[in-house]
């Protein structure tokens, strides 16, 4: 499908694109004007000044901000001295592989849920459509909470029932005393708050697929994975894209469902980029480098759904 | 969606920081300007940010305050109740700005340093003998409201001390009559309590929790350590010293008695002990009235809820306790500063802080004896307010909490990740880089 795109002959697409513009002269850019100042005051501007804010050195701490001292620039040392720190390094790392678990479960449990939506009788499709729509509306604060007391260790529901369990002795079990425990945890908070929007696009991308093709391909013998994999996946391809592209921004910089998980004292083990910033920048008034660590959090993210938004044209394109 | 939320905040608040970063530039006064408390203030108001503690607790103080402010000066206050909760960021943000600064601002006894060497705050040097009780202030307060050249910038507000909160049911029923005077009878006595209870699996003859370092650091200082000194201008961790180490020792023994809070804070430790599986906890003298609150506690505790001062190496010499407590000081950027000055007058002059001694410590030892007075509670927490240690005066001291060092540290220990050696050492040093970062 890509490479078609990529060596489709361009004077069509040239023809219709001018055509379109003729046609409507500058009306589509003063509908579009503004959006553009909108963006551009609560996103460029901010945008701007943080870029600038890593670049430059706050000179000592408190008096500059509070006295408009001198912020000299300083080049690229906020970003060097961040880069050749090596827990950002571990940091960095820890946040990607939280994002591909998180990413990872939230979409297979999604789908899982969406082809389950498509198969039960109406009354149970409302039922767990309204059910997903309520997880959904729990702010994570709240939700992390419950998670919180679901998993204390002497208290907690989970241990008391695996505690139940014959052989098992999980009485006082302390979930956060390893962080990768812990971690799965939080792992489980976003999960859960996550699929719901995912099961209910996907399931409205699954009713797009006309059922000739499925019911053809079943016809020619195909099994329900090859149907899945060679019949509904391409259908659902870019919204699929969509959505994990999507997911990767929210997981990447997942913060509340970790901050109140550990009572807005992460220990080390838990620290993702988006803690990372706010306890080196925000929280130890270090305004420059918590800039930095921003503006480095948003080129690792950019590297990443780049792939995603140029597969997103290219679908876009090949329609 | 909701997730989106978060970032959003995240990045709103650096947005608005950044944003307050370059609209300073031109009303830099140089930080040395002072306030003069003043009874001229027809027509004007007074905007004073006080914390949620006093609305909740005493607001019957701060409003005799208000009026006989607003009698003397015709002026208006207008209390705005803060949070603690990220109100370092929000005075921040406030301080680098030119507009809607108050003119008094609460700040915790922590945190005033880092203000105070910022230039935050007027000078009121030439003002203390206008404030009563200036004489008799609570040390571990005025210090913290004195910049290190000697400069009074922060009032003394009000204070608390921690003590042992116990279950005197349960203790007289393990045998134990009297409070302890030593830390080897503590241990005794816990070991007794435990002895008895010992059916009851999620018991804690004393609830430790692993992250609550105020407790520990009180340990360290009871048994002669530091947790940092200055010389010369720099500074050197102390925790791995043969005494700190020892009380960071007699903590680790204390925690050997709690069940289920080594990755914890003392946040909610009233409410875990209003759970009856607690038999004793280090609070301050008004966390007895959350143990015992009808909505998050439990009322029926009240009656058997006894309160004695951590007891030390030796009979009498108490383990010193950290004075949690507050400071008000007049922004430098404020409008109406010697109204703000002339508000403070009011709010900490002997009336206010007399009615104030019902609630918590109030700022002079003069007055020490009325709060003494309204309870045995208060007598444990007098006494330990007499008694104190503090964190080592440095602006850089904030940056160490909000790093989590300490607690991390003690997370390790109490969790048994690491020897007590090897988190002071590690702990130690991260203490001596951020102490002696350039500020």
């Amino acid at each position: 499908m890509t490479v078609s795109t990529a060596q489709r002959p361009a004077p069509r697409s040239l023809r219709r694109r001018t055509l379109s513009r003729a046609r409507a002269g500058g009306l589509p850019y003063l509908l579009v004007l503004p959006v553009v100042l909108v963006l551009l005051t609560v996103a460029g501007w901010p945008l701007l000044k943080i870029v600038l804010l890593s670049l430059q050195r706050q000179d000592s701490g408190k008096y500059a901000l509070f006295h408009g001292g001198s912020s000299s620039f300083t080049g690229l040392s906020n970003y060097v001295d961040t880069l050749t720190d090596a827990t950002f390094w571990t940091v960095a790392l820890r946040t990607v592989v939280f994002t591909a678990v998180n990413v990872a479960l939230s979409l297979v449990i999604g789908m899982a849920i969406a082809h389950l939506l498509n198969r039960v009788s109406p009354w149970a499709r409302i039922l767990l459509t309204a059910t997903l729509l309520f997880a959904w509306a729990v702010p994570s604060t709240v939700s992390t909470q419950i998670y919180y007391w679901l998993f204390a260790n002497q208290y907690g529901v989970v241990n008391y029932l695996l505690d139940k369990l014959p052989g098992v002795h999980m009485h006082g079990h302390d979930w956060f005393a390893d962080p990768h425990q812990g971690l799965a945890v939080v792992t489980l908070v976003v999960v859960w708050g996550a699929v719901p929007l995912l099961a209910i696009s996907l399931h409205a991308g699954l009713t797009q697929i006309p059922r000739e093709v499925i019911e053809a391909a079943r016809v020619d013998g195909a099994s329900a994975w090859q149907v899945f994999r060679n019949v509904t996946m391409p259908y659902l391809r870019p919204l699929v894209a969509i959505l994990a592209t999507l997911s990767i921004i929210w997981d990447f910089g997942v913060f509340n469902q970790i901050w109140f998980m550990r009572n807005g004292h992460p220990e080390p083990g838990y620290q993702t980029l988006g803690i990372y910033m706010y306890s080196n920048g925000i929280g130890s008034s270090h305004y420059n480098v918590g800039a930095t660590i921003g503006v480095l959090m948003m080129l690792g993210l950019l590297a990443v759904i780049v792939v995603y938004i140029r597969q997103l044209l290219a679908i876009g394109d090949a329609e | 969606m909701k997730r989106t939320i978060a970032g959003a905040a995240v990045v709103a608040s650096t947005v608005l920081l950044t944003a307050a970063c370059s609209s300073s530039g031109n009303s830099s006064s140089g930080g040395g300007g002072g306030a003069v408390p003043s009874t001229d203030g027809h027509g004007k108001t007074v905007t004073v940010w006080l914390q949620a503690d006093a609305q909740n607790g005493w607001p019957e103080v701060v409003n005799q305050a208000n009026q006989r402010f607003e009698q003397q000066t015709g002026a208006k206050v207008n209390v705005q109740w803060q949070q603690w909760s990220n109100y370092t960021t929000k005075l921040d943000s406030t301080f680098a700005g030119s507009t809607a600064i108050p003119d008094v601002v609460e700040l915790g006894n922590t945190q005033t340093s880092s203000y105070i060497a910022g230039g935050a705050f007027a000078d009121l040097t030439g003002a203390k003998g206008q404030f009563e009780n200036s004489s008799t202030w609570l040390q571990g307060l005025s210090e913290s409201g004195t910049s290190v050249d000697g400069k009074l910038q922060a009032i003394p507000y009000y204070a608390g001390s921690r003590v042992v909160i116990y279950r005197k049911d349960l203790w007289t029923k393990a045998g134990v009559m009297t409070p302890p005077k030593t830390l080897n009878e503590l241990y005794a006595d816990l070991d007794k309590v435990k002895a008895a209870n010992s059916g009851d699996s999620n018991f804690s003859a004393f609830y430790m929790p692993g992250k609550y370092w105020y407790a520990a650091m009180s340990f360290v200082y009871g048994a002669g350590g530091s947790i940092a000194t200055q010389s010369g201008g720099s500074w050197t961790a102390k925790l791995e010293s043969a005494q700190s180490v020892q009380g960071l020792k007699n903590w680790q023994k204390v925690t050997t008695y709690s069940v289920g809070g080594a990755t914890k804070d003392e946040a909610d430790q009233d409410a875990v002990m209003a759970q009856g599986h607690v038999a004793a906890i280090l609070g301050n003298g008004w966390e007895l009235g959350a143990v015992t609150a009808p909505d998050t506690g439990n009322p029926k505790l009240a009656k058997v809820l006894s309160t004695f001062p951590m007891p030390g190496t030796g009979a009498g010499n108490y383990t010193p306790s950290f004075p949690g407590g507050s400071d008000l000081a007049v922004p430098q950027k404020a409008s109406n500063k010697d109204l703000g000055a002339e508000w403070i007058k009011v709010f900490t002059d002997t009336k206010s802080q007399t009615m104030l001694a019902k609630y918590a410590i109030p700022n002079t030892t003069s007055l020490l004896h009325v709060y003494e007075g309204q309870s045995q509670a208060n007598q444990s927490t007098g006494e330990a307010a007499k008694k104190t240690w503090f964190v080592p005066n440095t602006p850089n001291w904030a940056n160490v909490e909000s790093a989590n060092v300490l607690q991390n540290a003690l997370e390790s220990i109490a969790t048994g990740k690491s020897s007590v050696e090897d988190a002071a050492k590690s702990a130690d040093g991260q203490i001596e880089k951020i102490l002696n970062a350039g500020s």
